[in-house]
Protein backbone atom coordinates (compact mmCIF):
# COMPACT_ATOMS: atom_id res chain seq x y z
CA UNK A 1 0.00 0.00 0.00
CA UNK A 2 0.91 3.26 -0.74
CA UNK A 3 2.17 5.69 2.39
CA UNK A 4 0.67 9.98 2.62
CA UNK A 5 4.82 10.12 2.51
CA UNK A 6 4.35 8.77 -1.01
CA UNK A 7 2.17 11.22 -2.11
CA UNK A 8 3.43 13.52 -0.49
CA UNK A 9 6.73 13.18 -2.67
CA UNK A 10 4.31 13.20 -5.71
CA UNK A 11 3.22 16.56 -4.72
CA UNK A 12 6.78 17.42 -4.46
CA UNK A 13 7.77 16.41 -7.52
CA UNK A 14 4.60 17.60 -9.45
CA UNK A 15 5.69 21.33 -8.35
CA UNK A 16 9.43 20.76 -9.44
CA UNK A 17 8.12 19.50 -12.60
CA UNK A 18 6.33 22.28 -13.74
CA UNK A 19 9.01 24.19 -12.92
CA UNK A 20 11.10 22.71 -14.78
CA UNK A 21 8.86 22.08 -18.20
CA UNK A 22 9.18 26.29 -17.99
CA UNK A 23 12.25 27.09 -17.30
CA UNK A 24 15.03 23.97 -18.76
CA UNK A 25 14.18 23.05 -22.75
CA UNK A 26 14.42 19.40 -23.10
CA UNK A 27 17.84 18.28 -24.62
CA UNK A 28 16.64 16.41 -28.23
CA UNK A 29 14.32 20.25 -28.98
CA UNK A 30 17.89 22.24 -28.18
CA UNK A 31 19.45 19.67 -30.62
CA UNK A 32 16.86 19.94 -33.51
CA UNK A 33 16.64 23.98 -33.14
CA UNK A 34 20.69 24.13 -33.32
CA UNK A 35 20.35 21.62 -36.41
CA UNK A 36 17.41 23.54 -37.44
CA UNK A 37 19.80 26.69 -37.47
CA UNK A 38 22.59 24.91 -39.44
CA UNK A 39 20.40 24.08 -42.06
CA UNK A 40 17.80 26.77 -42.72
CA UNK A 41 18.71 29.09 -45.87
CA UNK A 42 16.18 31.95 -45.48
CA UNK A 43 18.15 34.62 -43.96
CA UNK A 44 15.11 35.84 -41.69
CA UNK A 45 14.73 32.31 -40.40
CA UNK A 46 17.92 31.97 -39.26
CA UNK A 47 17.67 35.20 -37.43
CA UNK A 48 14.86 33.82 -35.85
CA UNK A 49 16.31 30.17 -34.75
CA UNK A 50 19.27 32.60 -33.59
CA UNK A 51 17.18 34.22 -31.42
CA UNK A 52 15.67 31.15 -29.84
CA UNK A 53 18.92 30.01 -29.34
CA UNK A 54 19.94 32.95 -27.94
CA UNK A 55 16.51 33.29 -25.35
CA UNK A 56 17.37 29.89 -24.64
CA UNK A 57 20.59 30.77 -22.92
CA UNK A 58 19.83 33.68 -21.25
CA UNK A 59 16.70 31.81 -19.62
CA UNK A 60 19.31 29.66 -17.94
CA UNK A 61 21.62 32.41 -17.01
CA UNK A 62 19.42 34.57 -15.58
CA UNK A 63 17.17 32.11 -14.31
CA UNK A 64 14.52 33.34 -16.10
CA UNK A 65 11.20 31.22 -17.58
CA UNK A 66 11.76 30.57 -21.77
CA UNK A 67 8.20 31.65 -22.27
CA UNK A 68 5.65 33.67 -20.44
CA UNK A 69 2.96 31.08 -20.99
CA UNK A 70 2.85 29.33 -18.05
CA UNK A 71 0.56 27.14 -19.85
CA UNK A 72 -2.30 25.07 -19.04
CA UNK A 73 -0.79 22.61 -16.53
CA UNK A 74 -1.08 18.98 -18.28
CA UNK A 75 0.10 16.21 -16.62
CA UNK A 76 0.25 12.47 -17.98
CA UNK A 77 0.97 9.66 -15.20
CA UNK A 78 1.61 6.49 -16.16
CA UNK A 79 1.17 3.86 -13.28
CA UNK A 80 2.93 0.77 -12.84
CA UNK A 81 1.14 -2.35 -11.34
CA UNK A 82 0.18 -2.09 -7.40
CA UNK A 83 -2.42 -0.19 -5.67
CA UNK A 84 -2.93 3.45 -5.54
CA UNK A 85 -5.39 5.93 -4.84
CA UNK A 86 -5.98 8.09 -8.16
CA UNK A 87 -8.09 10.91 -5.92
CA UNK A 88 -4.92 10.98 -4.05
CA UNK A 89 -2.16 10.95 -6.53
CA UNK A 90 -4.98 13.80 -8.13
CA UNK A 91 -5.23 15.60 -5.43
CA UNK A 92 -0.74 15.31 -4.55
CA UNK A 93 -0.60 16.62 -8.23
CA UNK A 94 -3.12 19.46 -7.93
CA UNK A 95 -1.31 20.70 -4.45
CA UNK A 96 1.78 20.88 -6.73
CA UNK A 97 0.83 23.12 -9.51
CA UNK A 98 -1.09 25.81 -6.91
CA UNK A 99 2.63 25.69 -5.24
CA UNK A 100 4.73 26.10 -8.10
CA UNK A 101 2.31 29.20 -8.99
CA UNK A 102 2.42 30.61 -5.20
CA UNK A 103 6.16 30.04 -5.23
CA UNK A 104 7.77 30.72 -8.47
CA UNK A 105 4.90 33.30 -9.13
CA UNK A 106 3.62 31.60 -12.19
CA UNK A 107 0.92 33.47 -14.60
CA UNK A 108 -2.36 32.17 -13.63
CA UNK A 109 -3.50 31.23 -16.77
CA UNK A 110 -6.89 29.51 -15.75
CA UNK A 111 -10.07 31.07 -15.94
CA UNK A 112 -14.14 30.08 -16.32
CA UNK A 113 -14.77 29.95 -20.27
CA UNK A 114 -18.00 31.88 -19.86
CA UNK A 115 -17.19 34.64 -16.92
CA UNK A 116 -13.46 34.62 -17.97
CA UNK A 117 -13.40 34.62 -14.04
CA UNK A 118 -9.55 33.56 -13.20
CA UNK A 119 -8.92 30.27 -10.53
CA UNK A 120 -6.02 32.44 -9.01
CA UNK A 121 -3.43 29.63 -8.96
CA UNK A 122 -3.44 27.53 -12.38
CA UNK A 123 -5.87 25.41 -10.48
CA UNK A 124 -9.84 24.68 -10.14
CA UNK A 125 -12.72 21.91 -10.39
CA UNK A 126 -10.75 20.28 -13.49
CA UNK A 127 -7.06 21.84 -14.12
CA UNK A 128 -4.55 20.39 -13.84
CA UNK A 129 -5.48 18.01 -16.47
CA UNK A 130 -4.00 14.49 -15.88
CA UNK A 131 -4.07 11.40 -18.29
CA UNK A 132 -3.73 8.38 -16.34
CA UNK A 133 -2.05 5.45 -18.51
CA UNK A 134 -1.60 2.47 -17.73
CA UNK A 135 2.26 1.05 -18.42
CA UNK A 136 2.61 -2.48 -16.11
CA UNK A 137 6.14 -2.45 -17.26
CA UNK A 138 6.70 0.03 -14.76
CA UNK A 139 6.10 -2.58 -11.79
CA UNK A 140 6.74 -0.41 -8.47
CA UNK A 141 6.81 3.31 -10.06
CA UNK A 142 4.70 5.99 -11.62
CA UNK A 143 6.02 8.10 -14.58
CA UNK A 144 5.02 11.69 -14.49
CA UNK A 145 5.26 13.95 -17.29
CA UNK A 146 4.25 17.53 -16.92
CA UNK A 147 3.64 19.43 -19.88
CA UNK A 148 1.92 23.08 -19.10
CA UNK A 149 0.93 23.56 -22.80
CA UNK A 150 1.01 27.08 -24.39
CA UNK A 151 -1.79 28.41 -25.51
CA UNK A 152 -0.29 29.73 -28.56
CA UNK A 153 0.28 26.66 -30.24
CA UNK A 154 -2.57 24.65 -28.41
CA UNK A 155 -5.02 27.30 -30.34
CA UNK A 156 -3.61 25.95 -33.69
CA UNK A 157 -4.82 22.66 -33.13
CA UNK A 158 -7.79 20.81 -34.99
CA UNK A 159 -9.34 17.96 -35.00
CA UNK A 160 -11.59 16.22 -37.87
CA UNK A 161 -13.86 13.02 -38.35
CA UNK A 162 -12.75 11.64 -42.09
CA UNK A 163 -14.34 9.07 -43.76
CA UNK A 164 -12.67 5.69 -44.09
CA UNK A 165 -12.96 6.84 -48.16
CA UNK A 166 -10.72 9.72 -47.84
CA UNK A 167 -7.84 7.49 -46.59
CA UNK A 168 -4.59 8.48 -45.54
CA UNK A 169 -4.14 10.75 -48.23
CA UNK A 170 -7.26 12.78 -46.32
CA UNK A 171 -5.30 12.38 -42.78
CA UNK A 172 -2.07 13.95 -44.45
CA UNK A 173 -4.32 16.71 -46.51
CA UNK A 174 -5.51 17.76 -43.33
CA UNK A 175 -2.29 17.95 -41.38
CA UNK A 176 -0.68 20.06 -44.07
CA UNK A 177 -3.70 22.23 -44.10
CA UNK A 178 -3.77 22.81 -40.33
CA UNK A 179 -0.11 23.53 -40.20
CA UNK A 180 -0.49 25.94 -42.92
CA UNK A 181 -3.70 27.73 -41.27
CA UNK A 182 -1.69 27.68 -38.24
CA UNK A 183 1.16 29.70 -40.06
CA UNK A 184 3.91 31.58 -37.79
CA UNK A 185 0.81 32.20 -34.54
CA UNK A 186 1.91 29.07 -32.89
CA UNK A 187 5.70 29.89 -32.94
CA UNK A 188 7.36 27.84 -35.20
CA UNK A 189 9.47 25.41 -35.96
CA UNK A 190 6.36 23.34 -34.57
CA UNK A 191 6.55 19.71 -33.11
CA UNK A 192 3.50 18.62 -34.70
CA UNK A 193 1.56 15.51 -33.16
CA UNK A 194 -0.61 13.73 -35.32
CA UNK A 195 -3.26 11.19 -33.87
CA UNK A 196 -5.31 8.60 -36.08
CA UNK A 197 -7.77 6.72 -35.26
CA UNK A 198 -9.93 5.82 -31.89
CA UNK A 199 -12.72 7.89 -31.41
CA UNK A 200 -13.63 12.02 -31.07
CA UNK A 201 -12.26 11.86 -27.32
CA UNK A 202 -8.82 9.63 -27.36
CA UNK A 203 -7.73 10.68 -31.52
CA UNK A 204 -7.25 14.23 -29.39
CA UNK A 205 -5.36 12.43 -26.53
CA UNK A 206 -3.45 10.37 -29.32
CA UNK A 207 -2.11 13.63 -30.59
CA UNK A 208 -1.02 15.01 -27.27
CA UNK A 209 0.84 12.32 -26.42
CA UNK A 210 2.58 12.54 -29.64
CA UNK A 211 4.23 15.74 -28.66
CA UNK A 212 5.06 14.27 -25.27
CA UNK A 213 7.59 12.28 -27.43
CA UNK A 214 11.23 12.96 -27.37
CA UNK A 215 11.53 14.85 -30.78
CA UNK A 216 12.66 12.12 -34.02
CA UNK A 217 11.55 9.22 -31.92
CA UNK A 218 10.02 7.06 -34.05
CA UNK A 219 6.07 5.85 -34.27
CA UNK A 220 6.54 1.82 -33.07
CA UNK A 221 4.21 0.80 -35.54
CA UNK A 222 5.25 0.58 -38.88
CA UNK A 223 2.55 2.80 -40.91
CA UNK A 224 2.65 5.28 -38.29
CA UNK A 225 6.61 5.52 -38.89
CA UNK A 226 6.72 5.57 -42.26
CA UNK A 227 3.84 8.09 -41.90
CA UNK A 228 5.85 10.41 -39.52
CA UNK A 229 8.69 10.25 -42.15
CA UNK A 230 6.47 11.42 -45.10
CA UNK A 231 4.74 13.89 -43.12
CA UNK A 232 7.87 15.87 -41.92
CA UNK A 233 8.55 16.02 -45.79
CA UNK A 234 5.80 17.52 -46.41
CA UNK A 235 5.26 19.91 -42.91
CA UNK A 236 8.48 21.57 -44.46
CA UNK A 237 7.45 21.71 -47.78
CA UNK A 238 5.00 24.65 -46.49
CA UNK A 239 7.29 27.02 -46.49
CA UNK A 240 5.85 28.69 -43.27
CA UNK A 241 9.28 28.75 -41.67
CA UNK A 242 10.38 29.86 -38.09
CA UNK A 243 7.78 31.95 -36.67
CA UNK A 244 6.32 32.17 -40.19
CA UNK A 245 8.64 34.44 -42.11
CA UNK A 246 9.35 31.64 -44.69
CA UNK A 247 12.05 28.74 -44.48
CA UNK A 248 12.62 25.04 -44.65
CA UNK A 249 11.79 24.50 -41.27
CA UNK A 250 8.14 24.56 -40.12
CA UNK A 251 8.63 21.56 -38.19
CA UNK A 252 11.71 20.09 -35.82
CA UNK A 253 9.23 16.88 -35.68
CA UNK A 254 6.44 15.44 -36.64
CA UNK A 255 4.85 12.13 -34.56
CA UNK A 256 1.90 10.09 -35.06
CA UNK A 257 0.15 7.70 -32.65
CA UNK A 258 -2.26 5.04 -33.71
CA UNK A 259 -5.51 3.68 -32.62
CA UNK A 260 -7.60 1.01 -33.41
CA UNK A 261 -10.70 2.84 -35.05
CA UNK A 262 -14.51 1.85 -35.94
CA UNK A 263 -15.66 0.48 -39.46
CA UNK A 264 -16.70 3.80 -40.40
CA UNK A 265 -13.92 5.92 -38.80
CA UNK A 266 -11.24 7.87 -39.65
CA UNK A 267 -10.85 10.47 -36.63
CA UNK A 268 -7.71 12.82 -36.93
CA UNK A 269 -6.25 15.35 -34.52
CA UNK A 270 -3.28 17.71 -35.10
CA UNK A 271 -1.57 18.58 -31.66
CA UNK A 272 0.67 21.39 -32.54
CA UNK A 273 3.35 21.95 -30.18
CA UNK A 274 5.40 25.31 -29.95
CA UNK A 275 9.52 25.38 -30.80
CA UNK A 276 9.72 25.34 -26.67
CA UNK A 277 8.61 22.08 -26.57
CA UNK A 278 7.63 21.90 -23.24
CA UNK A 279 7.77 18.66 -21.01
CA UNK A 280 9.98 17.43 -17.73
CA UNK A 281 9.04 13.65 -16.87
CA UNK A 282 10.63 11.83 -13.32
CA UNK A 283 9.82 8.42 -11.90
CA UNK A 284 8.98 7.66 -8.39
CA UNK A 285 8.86 4.70 -6.89
CA UNK A 286 7.07 2.71 -3.98
CA UNK A 287 9.69 2.87 -2.00
CA UNK A 288 10.39 6.52 -2.92
CA UNK A 289 13.04 7.29 -4.80
CA UNK A 290 12.69 9.70 -7.32
CA UNK A 291 14.53 9.79 -10.42
CA UNK A 292 14.10 13.26 -11.97
CA UNK A 293 15.29 12.30 -15.86
CA UNK A 294 17.50 14.39 -17.29
CA UNK B 1 19.84 46.63 -36.97
CA UNK B 2 18.45 49.86 -36.48
CA UNK B 3 18.17 51.13 -33.05
CA UNK B 4 14.65 52.83 -32.13
CA UNK B 5 13.51 55.60 -29.64
CA UNK B 6 9.93 55.27 -28.08
CA UNK B 7 7.93 57.26 -28.64
CA UNK B 8 8.39 56.45 -32.37
CA UNK B 9 8.69 59.79 -34.78
CA UNK B 10 7.16 59.38 -38.46
CA UNK B 11 10.19 60.04 -40.58
CA UNK B 12 11.26 56.97 -38.45
CA UNK B 13 8.42 55.01 -39.30
CA UNK B 14 8.49 55.59 -42.76
CA UNK B 15 11.91 55.01 -43.46
CA UNK B 16 11.31 51.13 -41.29
CA UNK B 17 12.11 48.42 -44.42
CA UNK B 18 9.88 45.21 -44.43
CA UNK B 19 12.12 42.52 -42.25
CA UNK B 20 14.35 45.42 -41.35
CA UNK B 21 15.60 44.07 -37.45
CA UNK B 22 15.03 46.33 -35.04
CA UNK B 23 15.48 47.03 -31.20
CA UNK B 24 13.66 49.44 -29.08
CA UNK B 25 14.64 52.00 -26.21
CA UNK B 26 12.09 53.88 -24.05
CA UNK B 27 8.51 53.31 -22.70
CA UNK B 28 6.49 50.54 -24.30
CA UNK B 29 2.83 49.72 -23.51
CA UNK B 30 1.51 46.04 -22.61
CA UNK B 31 -1.90 45.18 -22.85
CA UNK B 32 -3.79 42.77 -24.56
CA UNK B 33 -7.25 40.93 -24.32
CA UNK B 34 -8.95 41.85 -21.44
CA UNK B 35 -7.16 45.19 -21.31
CA UNK B 36 -8.54 46.12 -24.96
CA UNK B 37 -12.24 44.46 -24.18
CA UNK B 38 -12.02 47.00 -21.56
CA UNK B 39 -11.05 50.04 -23.83
CA UNK B 40 -12.86 49.38 -26.80
CA UNK B 41 -15.78 46.68 -25.28
CA UNK B 42 -16.80 48.44 -22.33
CA UNK B 43 -15.56 52.22 -23.40
CA UNK B 44 -13.18 52.57 -20.55
CA UNK B 45 -10.98 55.28 -21.72
CA UNK B 46 -7.12 54.48 -21.20
CA UNK B 47 -5.92 56.17 -18.28
CA UNK B 48 -2.79 57.35 -20.46
CA UNK B 49 -2.16 58.92 -23.85
CA UNK B 50 -0.71 56.49 -26.23
CA UNK B 51 -0.15 58.68 -29.23
CA UNK B 52 2.99 58.07 -31.01
CA UNK B 53 3.39 55.08 -28.21
CA UNK B 54 4.58 51.78 -28.65
CA UNK B 55 2.24 48.83 -27.45
CA UNK B 56 3.65 45.64 -26.89
CA UNK B 57 0.52 42.22 -26.98
CA UNK B 58 1.80 40.60 -23.40
CA UNK B 59 0.45 39.21 -20.52
CA UNK B 60 3.16 39.41 -17.48
CA UNK B 61 4.04 37.61 -14.66
CA UNK B 62 4.86 40.56 -11.71
CA UNK B 63 5.20 40.87 -8.16
CA UNK B 64 4.55 44.06 -6.05
CA UNK B 65 6.37 44.86 -2.80
CA UNK B 66 7.23 48.35 -1.49
CA UNK B 67 9.67 48.81 -3.82
CA UNK B 68 7.24 48.79 -6.39
CA UNK B 69 6.19 46.40 -9.37
CA UNK B 70 8.79 43.58 -10.58
CA UNK B 71 8.05 41.53 -14.11
CA UNK B 72 9.05 38.20 -13.93
CA UNK B 73 8.32 37.04 -17.17
CA UNK B 74 6.61 38.73 -20.02
CA UNK B 75 7.00 37.88 -23.73
CA UNK B 76 4.62 38.70 -26.75
CA UNK B 77 1.26 36.86 -27.58
CA UNK B 78 -0.86 35.88 -30.81
CA UNK B 79 -1.68 39.33 -32.25
CA UNK B 80 -4.04 37.79 -34.95
CA UNK B 81 -6.45 37.67 -31.09
CA UNK B 82 -6.40 41.46 -31.27
CA UNK B 83 -6.87 42.35 -34.84
CA UNK B 84 -10.57 43.59 -33.86
CA UNK B 85 -8.91 46.50 -32.25
CA UNK B 86 -6.04 47.57 -33.86
CA UNK B 87 -7.37 49.85 -36.16
CA UNK B 88 -8.96 51.84 -33.36
CA UNK B 89 -5.39 51.52 -31.60
CA UNK B 90 -4.23 53.12 -34.69
CA UNK B 91 -6.87 55.52 -35.31
CA UNK B 92 -8.02 56.74 -32.50
CA UNK B 93 -5.63 56.51 -29.86
CA UNK B 94 -2.32 57.24 -32.14
CA UNK B 95 -0.12 54.34 -31.67
CA UNK B 96 2.52 54.06 -33.33
CA UNK B 97 4.04 51.08 -33.41
CA UNK B 98 2.83 47.51 -32.32
CA UNK B 99 5.00 44.46 -30.94
CA UNK B 100 3.24 40.74 -31.73
CA UNK B 101 3.34 37.65 -33.24
CA UNK B 102 1.78 35.90 -36.30
CA UNK B 103 -0.02 37.15 -39.05
CA UNK B 104 -2.06 40.10 -39.35
CA UNK B 105 -4.22 40.08 -42.64
CA UNK B 106 -3.99 42.18 -45.44
CA UNK B 107 -6.87 44.28 -43.95
CA UNK B 108 -4.58 45.68 -41.74
CA UNK B 109 -1.87 46.96 -44.51
CA UNK B 110 -4.09 50.47 -45.44
CA UNK B 111 -4.48 50.82 -41.26
CA UNK B 112 -0.71 50.92 -41.00
CA UNK B 113 0.12 52.54 -43.90
CA UNK B 114 -2.38 55.49 -43.62
CA UNK B 115 -1.80 55.98 -39.69
CA UNK B 116 1.72 55.88 -40.59
CA UNK B 117 2.80 52.94 -38.12
CA UNK B 118 4.30 49.82 -38.05
CA UNK B 119 3.72 46.03 -37.04
CA UNK B 120 7.16 44.74 -35.54
CA UNK B 121 7.19 40.48 -35.34
CA UNK B 122 8.79 39.55 -31.85
CA UNK B 123 10.02 36.10 -31.57
CA UNK B 124 7.17 34.20 -29.63
CA UNK B 125 8.32 32.38 -26.60
CA UNK B 126 11.49 34.68 -26.60
CA UNK B 127 10.33 35.72 -22.85
CA UNK B 128 14.25 35.37 -21.23
CA UNK B 129 15.09 38.17 -24.03
CA UNK B 130 12.01 40.49 -23.51
CA UNK B 131 12.03 40.15 -19.64
CA UNK B 132 16.06 40.88 -19.47
CA UNK B 133 15.35 44.16 -21.74
CA UNK B 134 13.17 45.58 -19.01
CA UNK B 135 14.56 48.62 -16.72
CA UNK B 136 11.66 49.19 -14.47
CA UNK B 137 8.07 48.98 -14.07
CA UNK B 138 6.49 52.53 -14.11
CA UNK B 139 3.03 52.34 -13.65
CA UNK B 140 0.26 49.44 -13.91
CA UNK B 141 -3.43 50.56 -13.82
CA UNK B 142 -6.50 48.24 -13.91
CA UNK B 143 -4.97 45.47 -11.61
CA UNK B 144 -8.21 43.41 -11.34
CA UNK B 145 -6.76 42.42 -14.79
CA UNK B 146 -4.09 40.93 -13.29
CA UNK B 147 -1.41 39.68 -15.74
CA UNK B 148 -3.64 41.23 -18.74
CA UNK B 149 -3.60 44.74 -16.36
CA UNK B 150 -2.30 47.68 -18.52
CA UNK B 151 1.46 47.87 -18.03
CA UNK B 152 3.81 51.05 -18.75
CA UNK B 153 7.55 49.93 -18.79
CA UNK B 154 11.08 51.20 -19.80
CA UNK B 155 12.97 49.29 -22.11
CA UNK B 156 16.66 48.80 -23.08
CA UNK B 157 17.20 47.54 -26.81
CA UNK B 158 14.10 44.95 -26.26
CA UNK B 159 15.04 43.00 -29.62
CA UNK B 160 15.34 41.72 -31.93
CA UNK B 161 12.07 42.32 -33.87
CA UNK B 162 11.33 42.48 -37.52
CA UNK B 163 9.18 44.65 -39.52
CA UNK B 164 6.31 42.89 -40.06
CA UNK B 165 3.92 45.18 -41.67
CA UNK B 166 5.29 48.68 -42.58
CA UNK B 167 3.97 51.98 -43.36
CA UNK B 168 4.04 51.38 -47.28
CA UNK B 169 1.51 48.57 -46.78
CA UNK B 170 4.38 45.79 -47.25
CA UNK B 171 3.07 42.41 -44.98
CA UNK B 172 6.39 40.35 -44.57
CA UNK B 173 4.33 37.30 -43.28
CA UNK B 174 1.06 37.73 -45.51
CA UNK B 175 3.25 37.63 -48.28
CA UNK B 176 5.10 34.12 -47.37
CA UNK B 177 1.65 32.94 -46.38
CA UNK B 178 0.65 33.06 -50.09
CA UNK B 179 3.67 31.16 -51.24
CA UNK B 180 2.87 28.86 -48.29
CA UNK B 181 -0.76 28.63 -49.69
CA UNK B 182 0.97 27.89 -52.88
CA UNK B 183 3.09 24.95 -51.92
CA UNK B 184 0.27 23.47 -49.94
CA UNK B 185 -1.65 22.82 -53.48
CA UNK B 186 1.32 21.93 -55.38
CA UNK B 187 2.02 19.22 -52.30
CA UNK B 188 -1.38 18.18 -52.23
CA UNK B 189 -1.44 17.95 -56.21
CA UNK B 190 1.86 16.09 -56.08
CA UNK B 191 0.33 13.57 -53.53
Amino acid sequence: MTSDTFYSLVEEVSETLYYKALTVIPKDVVERIGKAYEMEQSELGRRVLDTIMKNIEVATKRNLLVCQDTGTPVYSVELGDFEISLPKLRDSIARGVRKATLKYHLRPNMVHPITRENTGDNTGRSSPIIHFEINEELKDKIRITALPKGSGSENMSSLKMLRPADGILGAKKFVLETIANAGGKGCPPYIVGVGIGGDFESVSHLAKRAVMRPVGSRSPDPEGAKLEEELFYLVNGLGVGPMGVGGKFTAIGVHVEIGETHISSLPVAVNVQCWRGERATAEVTLDMKVNMGD
Amino acid sequence: MRKLKTPLKEDVVQSLRLGEEVYLSGKIYIMRDATLRRIFEQGVAPPVNLKDQVVFFGAPSFTKDSNGYTILSVGVTTSQRMEKYIPRLLNELGVKGIVGKGELSERMNPEFSRTKSVYLLFVGGAAALATSSIQRVDKVWWEDLRGEALFEVEVNSLGPAFVAIDAQGGNLLMENREKVLRNLNALLKEE
